[in-house]
């Protein structure tokens, strides 16, 4: 009886320890990031930003705990605030339950967007609203991220916030756009509002006087600006400005027809040159390249139909500059009917820091885009064979301003990019922007996540091929054969062990 | 001690010359691998990353796991050899663990023949190390608990379809409980406790690399938990 009593009292205290163990680990709890880059771990430039604070940083999390208890991303998000009060004494972090407030709708008067959730309650299925925004509060400054749902890029997010709070000014960036029918709202909305979570957006009107405290100035269609108004954007980059730069060869009216206008050395050519930039004069095709879907009719009816299309080369993580921070952990980047650059091998200031690939070839005028005429693409492809520039950047003396040359006007078109799933040029245009306006630091965090993703680390496309049929084979036949093989020879090996000692255990 | 390695030698004995062992490593890695290069089509994807071909883990574990723990107790006593076995001079918590850690090694042996992938495909991207690492942690941690979970419904079921159906059921319970929660959309309550449960949310940290004490005090604790209930149910079972 007393063994009994004796067993009881042990199980009660093997659970009991068992259930202390995990109570005391969910409160008391540390991360270990296992990852080379330390992609989950604050960044010692964050680090180093929060440690130089002279007052503290409040970070308010509104989460409702609707949310929370649904989903894993809130609790990702607060672990990453949790980060960022562990490095820092300076940085307090409160996670509120805006429904637990005494006005739960006052959290939208600081900026945090309200969203509709639809839940059961009670077996009655209601839509109710949910938060899940951050406000940053420092001295009486306050800035607010309406609604957040991932932490992938929330560390950038935070620590440019901070930092533009501790500034007490945002960065300015001018948008000038060359071509007077675009406008930011119709044709780049996209980078727009990409451009809009770093800066200050300051329209720039061709023929205007930049300011000079502007941090930089996004030129898009270039070649489209008369040779007085280029005299603007070079006076800009001479008092020390740095401008992002993108110019056509040729113009392509999408709706007529698809009808190439050359476009001809222009006075934003110039200006490239006068940097070490040489805008060349031939349109670039590329082995590398998107395919291009154009309407067609067959049997009375529009059918969309997909072509190969190598005025659209997709550039390769291979063909871009380890060295530079724009392209060391490069996403991608497509153009569309791009020209291509050369730089004075003279100059050091001078690099391209994206290439073509070396089957790429030239197009000499007359131009031919048709995806119906494809026989013609190859017309110059015999003499011209090889790599060609395609992403310039030039810099002055340390501190002093930075120049970007892309030779296609049309990479951050939002028709154009939505066409080819191609967000990765937003995230390249915004990367650029960054080191124009020397913020090189943040811009480790910002790409520190996208580093190089895509399987492009063989160069050689045969040796690529087989190692991805030497992949398959080796583990959907090769692993799970000599299993086989194996399991098989043994039972046999025991089946001649018994019937030669005449019973199963012989 | 020693009886718990005798029992584990013996059971590992077992395994191996059974041709059920072979057959559920070799489906599991025909079927993983199949779903990654074939269905998921990694090599389109172009993604340097594994983290979809460890992600589908915690579902295949649902079956892998029972059809490897099924036979753990559940054919003892359809032999009639448990009666035997409780008479041996070894204590209830020697023969969990021996059979535990005999069944283990199985699992071990399966997600160790997993490497291949890795191995064969790291040439063509850069592969986040650290991310491999924590996703082979996390595939141990499973079949810890898993293992765990397989031996105590092995030891309380009548024969091994019922062993095999209910830790699937379990195990397909604390995998999805997290999708659950999102699909009948639960009050907050019950759904923290959802979540709190979920194998494939404790797993999620640990498949991009972020190694949390949450996370393997959660897999200890099931693992400690479902070792004892089976020497419970052992010592139940002695005493009748």
């Amino acid at each position: 009886m007393r063994k009994v009593r004796d067993r009881l009292v042990l199980r009660v205290l093997v659970f009991g320890a068992i259930a202390l163990a995990m109570a005391n680990g969910v409160l008391y709890y540390t991360r270990i990031d296992l990852t080379e880059r330390g992609l989950h771990t604050i960044s010692a430039v964050s680090r180093e930003l929060l440690a130089g604070l002279d007052y503290g940083v409040t970070i308010t999390y509104y989460r409702s705990s609707r949310l929370a208890g649904r989903f894993a991303e809130p609790h990702e998000i607060s672990d990453v605030l949790d980060e960022y009060a562990a490095v820092a004494g300076t940085v307090e972090v409160r996670v509120l339950d805006p429904s637990r407030l005494e006005r739960p709708e006052a959290v939208e008067a600081l900026g945090v967007v309200p969203q509709q959730l639809t839940v059961t309650e009670d077996g009655e299925r209601r839509t109710t609203v949910v938060y899940s925004g951050i406000v940053i509060e420092y001295l009486d400054r306050r800035a607010t991220m309406p609604f957040v749902f991932s932490a992938a890029t929330l560390e950038y997010d935070l620590t440019t916030m901070i930092d533009d709070l501790v500034r007490e000014d945002r960065r300015t960036l001018g948008f000038l756009v060359g071509d007077p029918v675009r406008t930011i709202e119709q044709f780049y909305q996209l980078v727009g509002s990409e451009l809009a979570r770093i800066y200050e957006i300051r329209l720039v009107r061709p023929g205007e006087v930049i300011a000079a405290d502007l941090d930089l100035v996004l030129v898009t269609d270039a070649h489209r600006l008369w040779p007085d108004e280029v005299d603007l954007v070079a006076a800009y980059l001479d008092d020390g400005g740095s401008v992002l730069l993108t110019l056509n060869l040729v113009e392509i009216e999408l709706e007529d027809g698809m009808r190439p206008r050359a476009v001809g050395r222009t006075a934003a050519h110039d200006l490239a040159a006068r940097y070490g930039v040489t805008v060349g004069e031939s349109l670039l095709l590329d082995e590398s390249h998107n395919e291009i879907t154009v309407e067609e009719i067959a049997a009375g009816m529009r059918v969309p139909r997909a072509y190969p299309y190598p005025h659209w080369p997709v550039l390769l993580t291979r063909y871009t500059s380890e060295d530079h921070p724009v392209t060391a952990r490069f996403a991608g980047l497509d153009l569309y009917w791009p020209g291509w650059v050369s730089v004075d091998p003279g100059l050091e200031d001078v690099q391209i820091i994206a290439a073509s690939t070396p089957q790429a070839w030239l197009m000499h005028e007359p131009f031919e885009i048709s995806p119906h005429r494809s026989e013609q693409f190859l017309r110059d492809a015999a003499p011209t064979r090889g790599q060609y520039g395609l992403v310039a950047v030039a810099r002055q003396a340390e501190g002093e301003g930075r120049l970007a040359v892309v030779p296609d006007a049309d990479f951050l078109r939002d028709d154009l990019l939505q066409a080819t799933g191609s967000a990765w040029n937003v995230e390249f245009a915004a990367g650029l922007t960054q080191w124009l306006s020397h913020d090189e630091r943040l811009l480790e965090i910002r790409t520190r996540a996208t580093r190089v993703l895509t399987l492009s680390a063989v160069a050689d496309p045969q040796r690529e091929a087989t190692i991805r049929f030497m992949a398959r084979a080796v583990n959907i036949v090769l692993v799970p054969l000599a299993v086989l093989v194996y399991g098989l020879l043994r039972l046999r090996r025991r089946r001649r062990r018994s019937r030669a000692g005449g019973g199963p255990h012989g | 001690m020693r009886g718990c390695l005798a029992v584990v030698r013996k059971e590992l004995l077992s395994y191996f010359n059974s041709p059920v062992a072979y057959v559920v490593i070799v489906s599991f890695l025909v079927f993983t691998s199949v779903w990654f290069f074939l269905i998921h089509d990694f090599f389109a994807a172009d993604i340097a990353s594994l983290r979809r071909y460890y992600g589908i883990m915690p579902l295949v574990f649902v079956v892998l796991i029972p059809a490897l723990t099924m036979r753990m107790w559940a054919e003892e006593r359809t032999a009639g050899t448990d009666e035997i076995l409780l008479t041996l001079p070894v204590s209830e918590m020697s023969l969990v663990l021996g059979k535990y850690l005999a069944a283990l090694s199985l699992v071990l042996v399966a997600i160790l023949l997993t490497v291949f992938v890795p191995l064969s495909v790291r040439q063509l991207g850069q592969f986040e190390r650290g991310e491999i690492h924590g996703q082979y942690i996390g595939l141990t941690l499973l079949a810890f608990a898993g293992t765990a979970l397989g031996g105590l419904f092995s030891s309380v079921s009548r024969n091994q379809i019922s062993a095999f159906v209910l830790t699937a059921l379990l195990l397909l319970f604390f995998t999805l409980a997290a999708e659950l929660n999102v699909a009948l959309q639960l009050p907050a309550g019950p759904a923290a406790v959802l979540r709190f449960l979920s194998f494939e949310h404790r797993f999620r940290n640990l498949n991009r690399g972020v190694l949390d004490t949450r996370d393997l005090t959660f897999f200890a604790g099931i693992t400690v938990a479902a070792l004892s209930l089976t020497a419970v149910s052992l010592v139940a079972r002695k005493q009748r």
